[in-house]
């Protein structure tokens, strides 16, 4: 089969409001809305203890100071302590709970990714790369998760804080105010040009720097090539470019960036200047209407929100980051390729295959890969489907297992259609031998059993036993406990078909579909792998995709396919004596 | 000398002025800084006493204190943080240069991910040092001893009151950020774990969901996903609770300022400005302790990542030193010999073909053989017995033990190893290519700058890519690997062909480079690598017999030893396993695959049997 997959499926394109995005979110945050309420109640008084401290303190110095009232200072002293430590509980109460309540959010999002892609029939997965699937379960629920804490929940804060101090300011003196934020405009613009700058420069510090890591990680993997050939100088001098571009492109905005500071960091300090100076105006006047405490006040009032001020923009562009994550995976949510499930239950399954005129495409816009196919496998019996490459001998393996649905025709298991048996049902009773296992990062045993907790040891040993896998796995120390590394690099190609059995073995499956193997293996193992069969074969209903003389004579029935239809059908010897596609096959060695 | 002396010498030293320039505009800065509060004490104390004018002059002096503010900032960031970068781009360029002389059983025991984090992420964290660290560690102490002096000046016991409870809530910041970085790490483990599985669950969806066996892996899903939520949480309680400690204490300072201040005031001790003064001296020193918390992990960090930097850049090659000069050419190519070759794969090492098991026994065992120059030598074996293991050997991708392979009558292991990487063309077994166009990939021998395209299009001809390349949007200028196009399993394998093609070469060694492509292509394939072997000596490892059968000599290895060695046909004579079954099957699947391109059934019927 081809190795190049189709061009990716664009998920909707179409962008859903934000009110839309906030409803599809609803559902993960919902169980913990008690917290909600947390977030929703503290922040604000969180917010307005630091808004009160400064009024507190002109009160201490204007109305107690002044006068030399100690026992009013000590009060209000007492009262500033109770709002700073009410400030920290309620502020650090009311981020505490949008924290938990996001990160619980978005572990069961991830869940509810992983549970919505593995739910997917395969032709999901003939559209997709892994590659993408892992971005949006791994790499864009961890954006989310980042730009929260970067910013977007410091922004609910935040706007308060700022909204709430300029409320606060106005009412105890507007001129005051009015001139602290006498430079603002002039600010707000030189801020907008060094931003303006700065964003393609960031833009394009992290390109450089993605391309520097892809290229430094690329020759790492290739370095026994570049050393072969004799590149090394070649490799050396290009990593020093793409290197000293980073370096150059980050000197540049260095400037600006140092720059953006410096300005943030004057303008509280030219804030500050503008208030004594309008103070100090007013204290030409013999009755000044600006008093001490109060100027000290609006200073300690400019020490506290420019920080907000100054975050503010970046909190803003982190939440469209999440925002446009979150868009990506809901896009995915919305992409369905389900096999339909079914509802019919048997109490057992005796093992009855039919096919009954089945016509099948991979995809609409594909050319049909069967037609018309017919054939019908009694309980117990071992069917071998014979054919050449591309003559759907595998494919009728994938609708045996519902991999695949829409299929035209009629599928039938002990005379139930196949799309209305439970889909839990079809898998735990008609089970595959991989040609080419698939082995997770684990245990010899775990591989076997693939975490299914109803099988018992005494079963699996069974399993192990008659599979013949027992060869080698009781060479090991470890026994079932051994560990494959990497997906089963430290397993030879026969140890992995006799895995391949042993799993499924493990299942109380009445038919199998085995997928014989093409590779070359040595002799002992081929004699162990034959005893394998062997066993497979009794009091089982066997479909064989079958490549090997050996394994097909020991087929009860033979059914040939060619080109999407069956051809022939019969006992070898019946077949022999035809003389047709069969025969050609047998003489031709079967080696496809 | 010291890992600090080094890299003081050998990176940082030459920005001395540049660092000290910085200190000043650092130092003016600081003093700027310290000004504002104190201008604002003058002007209060000046309203106090009614003298207007000159509270008005304290105002403007804070202003233009403003504006120096934002010249000098800038300048003295800058001043710092551009040798930071100059010295990370020294740091990996050098690492980088080490890394090209690395034998490739360093790069198995580091494992790759490792290197590669130590050259991207290490490097960042000693620029982290370099840069941001050593400002803030300046800037912290110049703003600590400067506002902390005026404080001590206008009045020690108020100065000690604020400072004490600071200092604590500092040190209990530090603490909350070390273990930060703790969890940090836990968590980014954690994800790594995550993501394996999900990886796995993704690329194994059709056998779980085949074996009903989805609940158990969403299960470990499950876990690995609730491990780095505790993990994530235990982050958040630090970061609701602990980080804001010392704003927290700066308020409660702020509380004793008023009231221990507002009394002094009271009994004339303090004035008001000064006490106007401490609310923003305060302020200045919770933030330089706040910074301090984050500079100290800074630094700390930096200082572990530079010695990790350092482990690879002082790491050995582990080969002794050879510097024998290439032996005369004796006629076409190298005549090698091999002695007892026994070699085995480093214990433990999962990169090693067969891992475990060849811990077990050795790769290769006892093998001995000669070859005379010009000849050309097939390999046949089954995985893992040993043939790619051989060509690692010959190539010196691994070393093979001393006195095994002679060259020419020399040792291997004492020829110059760039002259004898020179003088071969390997197409090892993983046809990789970089992520450039087809064209470099091709000439990757080439020096920079004189590639010779005419050798690059005749090598590609020969490597039967004439017709991939007219399909690709670029041809030969068509960008593979992530970004650009991705080429099939037989493409990357013949342009890999094509770059040991485009070599000058005395011994070609070609490891199963056929092994995905068509049987018409394989024809044309097979005339063009026994052409271009002409001359030199070839050492052609393969599973197809129709590839190796018009080699000299065919060497069979079954499980590292060497069981037999003759021409095809002596090898069939003498019925060696397992070539003979092998050529069996593929003699049986080729015929059958020139009967699948022939007319339909009915009408080739007579010819069959």
């Amino acid at each position: 089969m081809a190795d190049v997959k189709p061009p990716e499926p664009r998920e909707p394109a179409d962008k859903p409001g934000d009110w839309a995005l906030i409803k599809r979110v609803w559902p993960y945050i919902q169980q913990d809305r008690g917290w909600l309420w947390v977030v929703l109640l503290m922040t604000p008084l969180g917010v307005l203890a630091g808004v009160v401290q400064p009024v507190l303190l002109k009160a201490g110095i204007d109305d107690h100071i002044a006068v030399g009232d100690i026992a009013g200072l000590t009060g209000v002293a007492l009262a500033f302590l109770g709002v700073v430590l009410a400030g920290w509980l309620t502020g650090s109460l009311g981020f505490y709970a949008l924290q938990r309540m996001s990160l619980r959010g978005l572990a069961r999002l991830r869940a509810a990714i992983f549970a919505h892609v593995t739910e997917q029939g395969a032709r999901f997965f003939d559209r997709r790369t892994t590659g993408s699937l892992m971005t949006r379960t791994v790499n864009d629920t961890e954006a989310v998760y980042e730009s929260l804490v970067r910013g977007a929940g410091q922004l609910l804060t935040d706007l308060l804080t700022i909204v709430g101090m300029l409320v606060a300011m106005f009412a105890l003196e507007w001129r005051l105010t009015l001139v602290a934020f006498a430079f603002s405009p002039i600010i707000w613009v030189t801020v907008g040009w060094f931003r303006r700058r700065l964003r393609p420069l960031s833009l394009a510090i992290r390109q450089t720097l993605s391309r520097l890591n892809g290229f430094f990680a690329e020759q790492i993997y290739g370095m026994s090539l570049v050393q072969l050939y004799g590149a090394q100088e070649k490799s050396r001098a290009k990593f020093d470019d793409m290197s000293r571009a980073y370096m150059v492109a980050y000197h540049r905005s260095n400037w600006l960036d140092a720059g953006l500071y410096a300005v943030m960091d004057g303008m509280s300090a030219l804030a500050v200047g503008a208030v004594v100076w309008f103070t100090a105006i007013q204290f030409t006047d013999p009755e000044p209407s600006i008093t001490i405490g109060l100027l000290v006040a609006f200073v300690d009032y400019l020490g506290r929100i420019f920080v907000p001020i100054r975050e503010f923009a970046g909190r803003i562009a982190a939440l469209q980051q999440s925002s446009a994550a979150l868009e990506r995976i809901f896009g995915l949510m919305d992409a369905n390729d389900k096999v339909t499930p079914g509802s019919i239950d048997p109490e057992s399954v005796h093992g009855a295959v039919r096919f009954d005129g089945v016509s099948f495409a991979y995809a609409a816009d594909r050319p049909e890969v069967l037609h018309d196919v017919s054939f019908a496998v009694r309980p117990g019996e071992v069917v071998a489907l014979v054919g050449a490459t591309g003559s759907g001998k595998t494919t009728i393996g994938k609708l045996l297992t519902r991999m695949y649905d829409g299929y035209s025709g009629s599928i039938t298991v002990d005379d139930h259609e196949l799309r209305d048996l439970r889909l839990e049902t079809v898998r735990d009773r008609i089970t595959v031998v991989h040609q080419d296992v698939y082995l997770f990062d684990g245990t010899v045993a775990e591989n076997i059993h693939l975490w299914k907790r109803d099988l018992t040891p005494e079963a699996l040993r069974r399993a192990v036993e008659l599979s013949r896998a027992a060869s080698f796995i009781d060479e090991q120390p470890a026994g079932l406990e051994w560990r494959l590394t990497e997906r089963g690099a430290n397993l030879s190609t026969g140890q992995r078909q006799l895995l391949a059995i042993a799993r499924a073995m493990a299942r109380d499956a009445s038919i199998v579909i085995l997928d014989e193997a093409t590779a070359s293996v040595d002799s002992e193992t081929e004699k162990l792998i034959d005893e394998a069969v062997a066993e497979l074969f009794k009091q089982r209903t066997v479909l064989v995709i079958a490549h090997r003389l050996s394994t097909i004579q020991k087929a009860d029935r033979i059914v040939v396919l060619h080109q999407g239809g069956v051809v022939e059908h019969g006992s070898h010897e019946e077949l022999m004596a035809l003389g047709g596609r069969y025969r050609l096959l047998v003489e031709t060695g079967f080696e496809l | 000398m010291g890992i600090i002396q080094r890299f003081w010498r050998h990176y940082c030293a030459r920005h001395l002025r540049s660092y000290l320039l910085g200190f000043a505009f650092l130092a003016a800065t600081t003093l700027l800084t310290v000004g504002i509060p104190v201008f604002v004490e003058w002007a209060v104390d000046a309203m106090e006493a009614r003298a207007a004018d000159e509270a008005i002059g304290w105002a403007i002096a804070i202003l233009v204190a403003g504006l120096a503010i934002m010249v000098v900032r800038t300048l003295s960031r800058i001043l710092f943080f551009n040798p930071g970068r100059v010295v990370e781009y020294q740091l990996k360029s050098d690492l980088f240069e080490h890394l090209t002389t690395m034998p490739r059983r360093y790069f198995d025991r580091m494992r790759p991910g490792e290197i590669i984090s130590r050259g991207t992420n290490d490097a960042s964290s000693v620029r982290a040092l370099v840069g941001f660290g050593s400002l803030q560690i300046f800037n912290v102490v110049l703003t600590l001893i400067f506002t902390v002096g005026q404080m001590l000046i206008s009045d020690a016991l108020l100065t000690l009151l604020c400072i004490l409870p600071l200092g604590v809530a500092a040190w209990i910041l530090n603490l909350a950020i070390r273990r930060m970085f703790i969890l940090i790490r836990r968590s980014q483990q954690q994800i790594a774990t995550l993501s394996d599985r999900i990886l796995e669950t993704y690329n194994g969806v059709t056998v779980l969901n085949a074996f009903n066996a989805m609940p158990g892996a969403t299960e470990r899903f499950d876990r690995a996903n609730e491990d780095l939520l505790a993990s994530a949480m235990g982050l958040v309680t630090i970061q609701s609770w602990l980080l804001p400690i010392v704003t927290v204490v700066g308020s409660v300072c702020l509380v004793i300022v008023l009231y221990a201040g507002g009394t002094m005031v009271v009994d004339h001790g303090l004035s008001k400005g000064e006490l106007a003064a401490f609310t923003i001296y305060i302020r200045n020193v919770a933030g330089a302790l706040l910074g301090l918390g984050w500079m100290l992990n800074a630094v700390q960090r930096g200082w572990i990542s530079l010695g990790r930097m350092y482990e690879v850049i002082d790491a050995e090659t582990g080969r002794p030193p050879c510097d024998a000069p290439l032996p005369e050419r004796a006629g076409a190519g190298y005549a090698l010999r091999v002695r007892d070759l026994t070699f085995r794969h480093p214990e433990g090492d999962p990169s090693a073909p067969g891992g475990s098991q060849t811990a077990a026994r050795p790769a290769l065992e006892d093998v001995s053989f000669d070859i005379a120059s010009g000849e050309v030598v097939g390999v046949f074996g089954l995985t893992g017995s040993g043939k790619s293991t051989l060509l690692d050997l010959v190539a010196r991708v691994y070393d093979p033990p001393p006195g095994t392979i002679e060259v020419a009558g020399v040792p291997l292991e004492s020829i110059d190893i760039r002259a004898w990487w020179g003088s071969l063309a390997y197409v090892p077994q993983d046809a990789f290519l970089f992520s450039q166009s087809l064209r470099d990939n091709i000439a990757l021998a080439a020096p920079a700058g004189e590639r010779d395209d005419e050798r690059v299009a005749a090598a590609a001809t020969d490597a039967a890519l004439t017709d991939d390349l007219a399909a690709l949007s670029h041809g030969l200028d068509t960008v593979v690997g992530e970004r650009g196009i991705t080429l099939s399993g037989g493409q990357r394998q013949r342009s890999a062909l094509a770059r040991a093609f485009y070599r000058r070469f005395e011994v070609l060694l070609l490891d199963d480079v056929l092994s995905a492509v068509d049987h018409a292509t394989e024809r044309r394939l097979i005339d063009a690598i026994y052409r271009r072997a002409a001359g030199a000596t070839a050492l052609v490892v393969s599973h197809r017999i129709s590839v190796l059968r018009r080699a000299h000599r065919i060497l069979v290895l079954d499980r590292g030893r060497l069981v037999a060695s003759g021409t095809h046909e002596e090898l069939l004579a003498r019925g060696v396993e397992p070539y003979c079954r092998v050529h069996k099957l593929q003699q049986a699947r080729d015929r059958d695959r020139a009967a699948a391109t022939t007319p339909p059934l009915t009408e080739r019927e007579p010819t069959v049997g």
